[in-house]
């Protein structure tokens, strides 16, 4: 063993900045200082993944898959847990962890999706990005459902803006105050059904305003964007491969490559982060301990600050794990709610219809968002029996080969006809707040240890009455909506999903105001621990409605623009 | 199972990316096709089913063509769960009995006309049947093998792998053929 040549604090292996986790958040705090001039060291404990070299099924054909891209018994049988994700198959599975890779212990089903790969979940997220609006920052304290966010909306505006400008967000300007518009590119369209769906809707309901969807696509790049070497999208909706053309945002494609041009980043693959060391004498983090996932090898790296976006259950684990004499319950957690306020998207509901009509009608190329509607629940003032509230989305699409049709069963005719599109069929489905809570917890395993020797981790997390109460009414609003808009064979179905499945998780590290109740300041900062940052998932104080990644992109940059000052300024 | 074990070593070779060499699979598509779960007989009788359910047309090739039979195999021997595999392997057996019984000849001895007749019998028993009937499952297959194969997305449907653009409102006149990805 060489452990003092790799614990030692030397010039190679002392940077400005850590950054733990090279994903959506990580990779834009790591392009935040690195820009800045902070020599920025990025862990990844998973594999390099090249932008589009790394893309080995980019420009494959279904029929080119052993399996045409549908799930074997096998594939189930060894991962039960990551085969269920929805983006999960022949032509992704490179980018997702498989279950028997880190054991983690369910103490109430809880399914863990990772990609433990450099751009992390950034390659294979669902891309919808829309702005938190005020009420998701205000209405959880107003309602007394969670503590009160140490921002607001105007606090975080202007950091939307300087993202989506970078990143690139196809949007339309719709003038909602529940979903506020962005700086955006040119929106994807409504296809005829959509819109007439849409306008339906709106005259039964005229708070009701579907729009369409907001997504993280290149539909017309500006130089910003070309100048990442980043080109349109091609509507082809096979994003979860890695997009060869850097038309949605990914780490690979845009963050991490702006990071390295400025000659300022250190990219280690490989490098689980065990813990956060904590120097008593100096009361500061000091460094990072690492394994190597490969040797297993142990490595320590020192920096000045360290930003945590290792996504929230990870970083939930690695803080936990980071005890000293200081903080004997992991680092910064003197009130013991680390691990705590677990809160998760409720996807449970969905709703199928058909719609007679529109036979003339049909559509060219796959577009890659849906239509939305904003939450319309207990938004002025708590006015339903339950708490927070939920978006609602649907697409219409008309039906193709596998499909019941009239007339004849076999033969040429039969063939000819389901050989053309059938009739349309609508797709409606929520996203639903659930209520950060005390008992929702992922703590650590006292006995056992993965692979790399970290402690498990233990996921106690669950629906509640809430949660079946939203269903409930997205169920009986949904199915008033459909019917508004003349659709028929209106079913209901509820996947009854374990939280987790949503890879929309979040808490544990929550940002407030008062020490006592939180963990992190207005800056993201602990509050016990200034020198370390939590800006992905784990930061969050309550779940909004929205896809949460575009605010944990504007939380990052916010945050890390600050940690650069604070640190020239002497104060961290 | 060979082959499947064949496929695996492959790929981990290739670091893991399931992105199979082309060559590979031609294999499948040629008449020394090995199968996994039927038998070689099984194959030349389930791409005759499948040439009477989706025939070639004055714009597609038909389903014996394009042996719609060696992925329905690969299908059912590892996308099947252990009851449907049995409801498959009973059904064929009792297809061939009632060929003999109901029409008195073997399936593949029957004319084009009598091969049709006969499977819009059955489709219509199968349709009827309370429980999962082994044609149900069988015509699924064949669907499923028919419109995923190349041929089949490219002639029978329209394949447009890199659209460019999308566009709402496209104009669909009757007989246009649908998209093969949805």
């Amino acid at each position: 063993m060489t452990t003092n040549q790799n614990t030692e604090k030397t010039p190679n292996n002392t940077f400005d900045a850590i950054v733990i986790g090279s994903g959506i958040s990580g990779s834009w705090a790591a392009k935040e200082l690195c820009e800045k001039g902070l020599k920025t060291l990025v862990l990844e404990r998973g594999r390099d993944v090249k932008h589009i070299g790394d893309y080995p099924t980019a420009f494959s054909n279904p029929w080119d898959f052993p399996h045409r891209l549908h799930e074997t018994q096998q594939m189930r049988a060894e991962n039960p847990v990551v085969s269920r994700c929805y983006a999960f198959d022949e032509s992704t599975e490179h980018f997702f962890v498989k279950d028997t890779e880190q054991p983690y212990i369910q103490e109430k089903p809880f399914d863990w999706i990772r990609g433990y790969q450099v751009g992390g979940k950034s390659l294979i997220w669902a891309r919808q990005t829309q702005r938190w609006s005020k009420y998701e920052f205000e209405n959880p304290a107003r309602d007394k459902y969670a503590i009160q966010w140490p921002i607001g909306y105007e606090d975080i505006a202007d950091w939307y803006t300087y993202i989506e400008k970078f990143v690139g967000i196809s949007g339309n300007k719709d003038g909602l105050e529940t979903l506020p518009d962005g700086d955006f590119l040119p929106p994807w369209e409504m296809n005829v059904v959509e819109r007439e769906i849409q306008q339906d809707i709106l005259k039964k309901y005229p708070d009701r305003q579907f729009i369409i969807g907001r997504c993280a696509h290149l539909t017309e790049p500006k130089e910003i964007h070309k100048a990442q070497g980043r080109g349109q999208c091609q509507a082809r909706n096979l994003c979860y491969r890695g997009c060869p053309y850097g038309a949605y945002f990914s780490a690979n494609a845009s963050t991490l490559p702006r990071a390295e041009q400025t000659g300022n980043l250190t990219l280690k693959a490989d490098s689980v982060v065990h813990s956060i060391l904590y120097d008593d004498k100096e009361k500061k983090a000091v460094g990072v301990k690492v394994i190597d996932r490969l040797t297993k090898e142990v490595r320590h790296y020192y920096a000045k600050i360290i930003f945590v976006n290792a996504a929230t259950e990870n970083t939930n684990l690695i803080l936990l794990n980071s005890t000293s004499k200081r903080f004997p319950n992991g680092l910064g957690n003197d009130n013991g709610l680390l691990g705590k306020y677990i809160a998760f998207h409720n996807y449970r509901g969905s709703l199928t219809a058909t719609r007679p009509g529109n036979q003339d009608s049909y559509y060219f190329g796959r577009r890659p968002t849906a239509i939305m509607l904003p939450n319309f629940r207990n938004v002025q003032e708590q006015d339903t029996d339950f708490l927070g509230g939920y978006m609602t989305f649907y697409t219409a699409t008309r039906k193709g080969w596998n499909r019941e049709v009239e007339g004849e069963q076999i033969g040429a005719v039969f063939k000819e006809k389901i050989s053309q599109p059938g009739e349309w069929s609508v797709y409606m489905m929520m996203q639903g707040e659930t209520i950060p809570k005390q008992e929702n917890h992922i703590r650590l395993s006292t006995d056992k240890v993965d692979d790399w020797g970290m402690p498990q981790l233990i996921a106690s997390v669950d629906y509640d009455e809430n949660d079946e109460k939203i269903l409930h009414d997205f169920f009986v609003e949904g199915e008033a909506m459909l019917t508004a808009a003349g659709c028929e064979n209106i079913q209901r179905g509820d996947s009854r999903q374990a939280p987790g499945l949503d890879i929309h998780v979040m808490g544990g590290v929550r940002m407030g105001k008062n020490p006592k109740t939180s963990l992190l300041n207005q800056w993201n900062q602990l509050h016990h621990c200034p020198n370390v940052f939590v800006t992905d998932g784990a930061c969050m104080t309550s779940t909004g409605v929205q896809n949460p990644s575009l605010t944990y992109m504007a939380l990052t940059a916010r945050a890390a623009n600050y940690a650069v000052e604070e640190l020239k300024a002497g104060r961290i | 199972m060979k082959r499947r074990n064949a496929l695996k070593n492959i790929t981990v070779a290739v670091g893991g990316s399931l992105v199979l060499p082309a060559t590979l699979f031609s294999s499948c598509q040629s008449d020394d096709y090995q199968p996994l779960f039927f038998t070689k007989k099984d194959l030349v009788l389930l791409n005759e089913m499948g040439e009477t359910i989706l025939p070639e047309t004055s714009d597609s090739p038909g389903a014996k063509v394009l042996k719609i039979a060696n992925f329905m195999d690969v299908y059912v021997a590892d996308c099947y769960k252990a009851e449907q595999q049995k409801i498959i392997q009973e059904g064929l057996i009792k297809f061939q009995k009632d060929c003999q019984e109901k029409v008195e000849k073997s399936f593949l001895k029957m004319t084009t006309l009598e091969k049709h007749e006969w499977l819009v019998v059955l489709d219509k028993s199968a349709r009827d049947s309370e429980t999962t009937h082994y044609f149900r499952l069988l015509k699924s297959l064949v669907l499923l093998s028919y419109f995923t194969a190349k041929d089949g997305a490219t002639k029978a449907l329209r394949y447009l792998p890199i659209p460019g653009k999308f566009e709402g409102n496209y104009p669909f006149q009757q007989g246009d053929k649908a998209w093969a990805l949805g």
